[in-house]
């Protein structure tokens, strides 16, 4: 009654029409599709028909089944065990030497440096405890020879002492009112800004080297400060200072600044190392660059042979349970010695390998079962058989190569 | 309708509405009186349907959104980040981002609510002058949500007329065969019954979302582990070593440093819970749920229109639907009658044949019963077809020109009959209402006078006409229901014949109607005619008595034979019913329709199929209790009577009940009232509280049930735009709810929660390696770099394609549980997370642990560490994000490459462009150079994700290979470009079918206790149940006991119990 005339057609319809099944139903959605399509535009409230609106963007559908994995596995295995080896035979090449030297005594009395250096006496009258120590080299160091100082159980990565710094003073922007992340180490006693301002700073490693060889006589290795830091350090990150008035040094220095560098910041290279604070407690920071100039003895690197380091000692570490090393290195394409990285990539490549048979196995294994049982993998009981025999399959293969 | 004078002849009232007690105050109205007595105050005609008014929007969305636990927690971070020198962050990395996501919340939920807002008000209406002058009254009852009950006296002129809920037009109503009415406004705005029976709009959560919530307090107490560890690391470290290093300043134990830390800790950490969750969340469902509406597969084209999500906070619940209740008329049926058959005489037009299925097709009769009427040698075709064109109350209206508009009838069965009378011939001419009808037979006149004429009501089931017909014979027309017919004939003749055939037309799922004949000498007729008159005229009784007359007439009939009458299904429901079965959902269908006709649909569109044990409980006049005793091998459905419900439903025995309705396949709730409609769902809500129930329907009744439900579902019908406007989706066909579900759904439910798994993932990922490190690390890793890859997944990503989705709805069932997303499942992700985080941090580790990381000797720092971790998890989470696409569109390589590729783009950026702006962007200045100028960085980016994923990977293969599910068994088939059925229907549809059992068994589980309950619940209840084969004990069998005859021989297994007092 709703729609009478649409009634009166229905009673004489003609029978066909009466049962509606799938087929019938697309059939009619499809030829009514058609006819809003021709009718097109106007008033049509038919939704947009591209890939997208309907969801049929095309996709990939990768198929992650045992069969399409074992090779990619395979693959990387063996472009990881490649890689390994490459890389610990690389790393063979890297000479590395280090001295721990926190026991060292004072060069006439042999009272032990580190009883001597201690955070209070050392701030009043900067002292300098001097120690030597004698070594040998086996086997000359070829190439680029860096020498590295190396601090343990010293927490660079401190919260309060990474903030405690003002990038703006550093690039050379800012001179007063400085960012209150350096206290205590902001202003001096008498009011002046301290520069450079704050914790990071104010501990700057002090000990100093020279290294000598014997040839004889002692004979000092030519070493120098430039090409420490970054490059990106130098030109960008730390700036030149005009001017220096009215700033103080940090308490601990026993020189300002303005000394170290006049033109500011940006020369001072050793500070741009160690203001890139480490990551652990344990670290080591690039202190000198060996010159190897090419007549000298050194043109290829740091022959064999005995050497003696001259420290001149003045930087706690003792007090909190620290230790201190000179290291001497050459470097290789992922920087210093580390066997590890060439040993983690072969055992990678390993792991890849052993998932690679497994998983070969699984797969003919289970395309067996797909052949032969075709109830395979769906009952759970079977499936618990099935894994029994993978198991004793897996056992019978290891015993044959065992 | 007529205007309303028309419509309020004396009728009968069974009370007087001031006979009634004081318990509530009546509602007297005062017809066109302006002066101070007519001037009652009642509710504004205004009313809204929105969630959301312009004053208690910002309260009542803020409330909202903190009321989520995610918001409240980044709420609080924001405010103790405001403490200076705490955080480790910034000030601002979560005020900003939280302010950001919940301003775009906000303009979403105003366009959603903005959509909502589309229920007009009551048109302004002109009154004729004439009706000025009309004085009086209408007492009537107050407002209430009875929409089956109106009782009141309209007074005019001091004559009293009774008026009834056949007087009374609800707030909704559609005007049909007129174009106005003129009325007496009873109620307004808020009073309405429809009004009354709907509930202010729900926020609803989908399931996903709930768990979610839970799952968030489990990372609440890593977080809090992580921060205690912490901070008590901290505390042993400074007090260990803490006096000793000199560089550090300021490094003593008090309760302040105790507290700083502690806060900076929870403030770096926090970051494991991910902030861009919700926000990614949000687009991702405007998105879904703008596809919804893009689909071209529920777009209907003769309609023009288009599906519509009205929310898409529910999107992912699509997927998850346990329960269906949907609405009968307009929803499933088209509200449409068709003739298709009838048995004349002992002789079937028609047959019902088996379609190979389980399901009956009916050949329709129509075509053999015109030829033979045409011939006009059957006298009982005659008398059948002049009675279905006499005996109804149908009016043919004509134009100017006479010619015939429509038969205009207030019952579509009826106006059915008459058009194939007039199909076949018998043309029903013209009618005067209780004097005369004309027929046109071949061109032949024929005018039949009406005597007396017994109108259908629900009590009688029948409806007679006492007619003279043309050769001046008095006889009675009389047709109904087969039980009261049956009871009523002179001779058993044709009755098993008849059966027979009405058996066969109620297993095609048509409605059948019985027809007789009696004859009734003059002498009798000019007895009882007085007496006809008399009961005519009575006002208060007149219903009463009429019936009592009836009853004397209504004797020794004959029997011709019975209708068919198809009510027409929508198009393509059997089949979407059939599939939703399939897919492990429950149907309830919950109609205001009556117990017959809602049973035939259930069987036409096999909600009800003939293997099904139907057990159907009808409320005579007082209580009863249905238990079902369990029949082997026959799976139950009940259906019940919205009077029997309200019973049901009291408290004592609700929960029982409610057992006994879950044990049943499917449940048919007839002549339910809107509120009993959400009282059902919400009985099934609480009874299963983690099953996820959506309503569907297409009138203003339907809306409490869909706001009551999980997920709303409004069919934009005939009935007007209600159901739509209060849903939480819109369709125009109900068989669109397949691909919504099964489609839209399946993968929605799928994107949401892999995002939600994969986002807390990411996190624990890069931020579990700064409580490894204690490092804190730049706060966009969860806009810009992994940002898009979960947005991709969730929008983009297609667990299954739309053709086996759709050809397969045992799919369903996977989304359906909470397989997918459970603690489990979250827990494994996360420390899936950890796990990765710490194959990140370690290989980094070892890779920096001299210090010297470049060629040229030089060292590197903390920021460095930081940046390689960064950029590693960064590559590794996008991978990992495309391990889980199982559909790789241009969207994920764009996003997941993207992704990566921007944060290369923004470490460029950051470490050249911004050497002075301080903060973070000072500290990284060079580092792009640093970073792609070491082979280090090369060198772990190409090992570590590959180490990091390796298990990712070999589980997967792993998986996919012994253990697939059913989807992924689908999916292979369908790269390998194999018919999936055969794994579908050979090997794991027994798996399948293996967890519909335990999942039955579990449900079964409660109902076994509760009918052990339902045994001895009580004397009262023993006593009222007294158990009769068939409502009307006699001689005289119905069709449907007939039917349940038929079932022992194996055919159709439909037993009819009636419990009655």
């Amino acid at each position: 009654m709703l729609e009478p005339v649409e009634d009166s057609q229905a009673v004489v319809r003609p029978e066909d029409d009466d049962n509606i099944d799938d087929e019938d139903l697309e059939g009619a959605n499809n030829s009514a599709a058609a006819g809003a399509g021709n009718a097109s535009g106007a008033t049509s409230n038919r939704p947009p028909s591209s890939a997208f609106h309907q969801q049929k963007l095309p996709a990939w559908q990768p198929l992650l089944t045992a069969g399409t994995v074992f090779p990619v596995f395979l693959i990387m295995s063996i472009a990881f065990i490649c890689l390994g080896v490459a890389l610990l035979l690389a790393n063979s090449n890297i000479s590395e030497l280090s001295i721990d030297y926190t026991d060292c005594k004072r060069i006439g009395d042999r009272t032990p440096c580190a009883n001597l250096v201690k955070k209070p006496e050392f701030y009043s009258n900067y002292s300098v405890c001097q120690c030597r120590l004698e070594f040998k080299l086996d086997k000359p160091m070829t190439g680029q020879v860096y020498a590295y100082y190396a601090l343990t159980n010293f927490h660079q990565n401190h919260r309060k002492y990474v903030k405690s710094h003002d990038r703006m003073q550093l690039s050379g922007r800012r001179y007063s009112d400085l960012d209150a992340e350096c206290e205590p180490y902001r202003t001096s006693a008498d009011g002046k800004w301290i520069a450079p301002c704050g914790a990071v700073a104010n501990s700057l490693f002090n000990d100093t080297f020279k290294l000598m060889r014997r040839v004889g006589s002692l004979e000092t290795v030519p070493w120098t400060v430039k090409g420490i830091s970054w490059s990106a350090d130098v030109a960008r990150k730390y700036g030149r200072v005009d001017t220096w008035n009215g700033t103080a040094k940090p308490p601990n220095w026993a020189v300002p600044e303005s000394a170290r560098s006049p033109i500011g910041y940006t020369g001072d290279e050793e500070l741009q190392v160690w203001m890139t604070v480490a990551a652990l407690p344990t670290f080591r920071k690039l202190h000198r660059r060996l010159i190897h100039s090419d007549k000298s003895a050194y043109a290829e690197g740091l022959p064999a042979g005995n050497y003696s380091l001259l420290v001149n000692y003045s930087y706690p570490v003792a007090g909190f349970g620290g230790t201190k090393s000179f290291v001497l290195a050459t470097a290789g394409l992922l920087g210093g010695r580390n066997a590890g990285l060439g040993g983690l990539a072969i055992a990678v490549g390993c792991l890849h390998l052993a998932l690679c048979c497994a998983l070969a196995m699984l797969h003919t294994h289970a395309k067996r079962n797909r052949e032969t049982d075709p109830y395979y993998g769906m009952d759970p009981l079977h499936r618990a058989l099935c894994t029994c025999q993978e198991i004793i399959f897996l056992g019978s293969v290891i015993n044959m190569f065992g | 309708y007529t205007p309303l004078q028309n419509q309020l002849g004396p009728q009968l009232s069974q009370e007087h509405p001031s006979q009634q007690s004081a318990a509530y105050k009546e509602r007297v109205i005062h017809l066109n009186r302006a002066d101070a007595e007519g001037r009652v105050q009642f509710r504004s005609n205004s009313i809204s349907t929105t969630k959301y008014t312009v004053v208690t929007f910002w309260p009542k969305f803020l409330f909202e959104q903190f009321r989520k636990a995610p918001n409240a927690f980044f709420f609080l971070i924001a405010l103790l980040q405001q403490i200076p020198g705490i955080s480790p962050t910034g000030r601002f990395t979560t005020a900003v981002p939280l302010s950001i996501i919940m301003l775009l919340t906000a303009i979403k939920e105003v366009v959603e609510d903005w959509v909502r807002q589309s229920l007009p008000a009551t048109s302004e209406h002109k009154q004729p002058s004439q009706l000025h002058s009309l004085q009086g009254q209408l007492v009537c009852e107050p407002p209430d949500d009875d929409t089956t009950k109106f009782k009141g006296s309209l007074y005019l002129d001091q004559v009293r007329y009774p008026v009834s809920l056949n007087q009374l037009l609800m707030r909704g109503t559609c005007l049909r065969k007129t174009s106005y009415v003129i009325g007496l406004v009873v109620y307004t705005g808020a009073d309405t019954k429809v009004m009354k029976n709907s509930k202010p709009v729900p926020l609803k959560r989908s399931r996903v979302e709930r768990e979610s919530n839970r799952y968030f307090l489990l990372l609440l107490l890593i977080l809090a582990f992580f921060t205690l560890f912490t901070t008590v690391a901290n505390m042993v470290w400074t007090s260990r070593i803490g006096p000793f290093a000199w560089y550090i300043t300021n490094n003593e134990i008090s309760v302040g440093h105790f507290g700083a830390v502690l806060i900076t800790c929870f403030i770096m950490f926090h970051t494991i819970v991910p902030i861009s969750l919700q926000v990614t969340l949000e687009f991702m469902r405007i998105f879904q749920a703008y596809f919804i509406q893009c689909d071209l597969d529920m777009y209907d084209p003769i309609a023009d229109i288009a599906a519509e999500a009205r929310t898409s906070s529910l999107n992912e619940e699509l997927g998850q639907v346990n329960f269906i209740f949907s609405d009968k008329t307009g929803t499933l049926t088209q509200n449409s009658m068709v003739f298709q058959g009838a048995t004349v005489a002992g002789r079937m037009y028609g047959d019902a044949v088996s379609n190979g299925a389980e399901a009956y097709e009916f050949v329709s009769g129509v075509n053999s019963m015109r030829s033979e009427a045409a011939q006009g040698q059957n006298k009982d075709l005659d008398d059948f077809l002049s009675i279905l064109t006499v005996c109804h109350t149908v009016i043919p209206e004509r134009d100017s020109h006479d010619n015939l508009l429509e038969y205009s009838a207030s019952s579509p069965d009826e106006s059915a009959l008459v058009y194939a009378a007039k199909d076949m011939g018998y043309e029903l001419f013209e009618r005067s209402l209780d004097t005369f009808v004309i027929v046109k037979v071949n061109g032949e006149m024929r005018r039949f006078e009406v005597l007396a004429t017994f109108e259908f009501t629900s009590d009688r089931k029948r409806m007679s006409m006492v007619v003279r017909c043309p050769n001046g014979a008095i006889r009675v027309f009389c047709k109904g229901a087969d039980s009261v017919i049956f009871s009523r004939l002179q001779s058993p003749h044709l009755v098993s014949e008849t059966t027979n055939h009405m058996s066969k037309f109620a297993m095609a799922g048509l409605r059948t109607l019985c027809i007789a004949v009696g004859d009734m000498p003059q002498s009798e007729w000019s007895r009882l005619h007085t007496e006809y008159e008399n009961a005519r005229n009575d006002i208060e009784r007149r219903e009463a008595k009429l019936a009592l007359v009836a009853e004397k007439l209504e004797k020794n009939l004959r029997l011709l034979g019975a209708t068919a009458i198809e009510d027409r299904l929508q198009v393509g429901v059997p089949a979407t019913i059939n599939d939703l079965l399939l897919a492990g959902i429950r149907i309830w269908v919950l109609t205001g329709d009556k117990l017959e006709t809602a049973v035939n649909i259930g069987y036409s569109c096999r909600l009800l199929q003939p293997e099904m044990e139907v057990r159907s409980a009808v409320a005579e006049l007082s209580h009863w209790l249905c238990g079902i005793a369990s029949v082997k091998g026959k799976e139950p459905a009940l259906v019940i009577e919205g009077e029997s419900l309200s019973w049901a439903s009291h408290q004592s025995v609700r929960n029982e009940f409610i057992d006994v309705c879950l044990q049943c396949r499917t449940v048919i709730c007839c002549r339910v009232s809107p509120k009993q409609k959400s009282d059902v769902v919400r009985y099934v809500r609480e009874a299963m509280p983690s099953a996820v129930t959506l309503a569907i329907g297409d009138g203003a009744n339907d809306v409490p049930m869909i706001q009551e439900s999980h997920v709303g579902v409004g069919l934009k019908g005939k009935e007007g735009l209600q159901a739509a406007a209060a849903s939480d989706y819109s369709l125009s066909q109900f068989r669109f709810l397949k691909k919504l579900l099964l489609v839209h759904g399946a993968w929605n439910y799928h994107r949401v929660t892999i995002v939600i798994l994969f986002s807390f993932y990411k996190n624990i990922t890069i931020y579990v390696t700064a409580f490894w490190f204690a490092l804190w690390t730049q706060a966009l890793y969860n806009v810009f770099f992994t940002g898009a890859t979960p947005f991709a997944l969730g929008v983009w990503d297609r667990s299954c394609s739309v053709e086996n989705c759709m050809r397969y709805p045992q799919l369903y069932r996977e989304s359906q549980g909470s397989d997918r997303y459970n603690f489990k499942v979250f827990a494994l992700w996360m420390l899936n997370g950890v796990y990765h985080s710490a194959i990140i941090f370690l290989c980094v580790l070892l890779a920096v642990s001299t210090g010297a990381v470049f060629s040229d000797g030089k060292t590197a720092g903390l920021y460095y560490l930081g940046s390689l971790v960064y950029a590693i998890a960064v590559i590794t989470v996008g991978l990992k994000a495309g391990l889980e696409h199982t559909a790789w569109t241009g969207m994920s390589h764009l996003a997941i490459w993207g992704g990566i590729g921007n944060y290369l783009v923004f470490l460029v950026i950051s470490s050249n462009f911004f050497p002075h702006a301080g903060g973070n962007f000072s500290e990284v200045v060079g580092y792009d150079r640093a970073l792609f100028g070491s082979g280090m960085f090369w060198y772990l980016l190409m090992l570590v994700p590959a180490l990091a994923l390796t298990r990712d990977v070999a589980w997967k293969a792993y998986k996919k290979t012994c253990r697939k599910t059913l989807r992924e068994e689908v999916f292979e088939m369908e790269k390998l470009r194999k018919d999936p059925s055969t794994v579908l229907f050979q090997g794991t549809y027994r798996k399948v079918t293996e967890k519909a059992r335990l999942l039955r068994n579990a449900v079964g589980g409660r109902s076994a206790d509760a009918s052990a309950n339902l045994g001895d619940s009580g004397p009262a209840v023993e006593a009222s149940r007294g158990v009769n084969l068939d409502e009307e004990a006699g001689p005289a069998a119905s069709a449907a006991s007939a039917a349940s005859s038929a079932a022992e021989a194996g055919t159709v297994g439909r037993l009819r119990l009636t419990v009655s007092h």
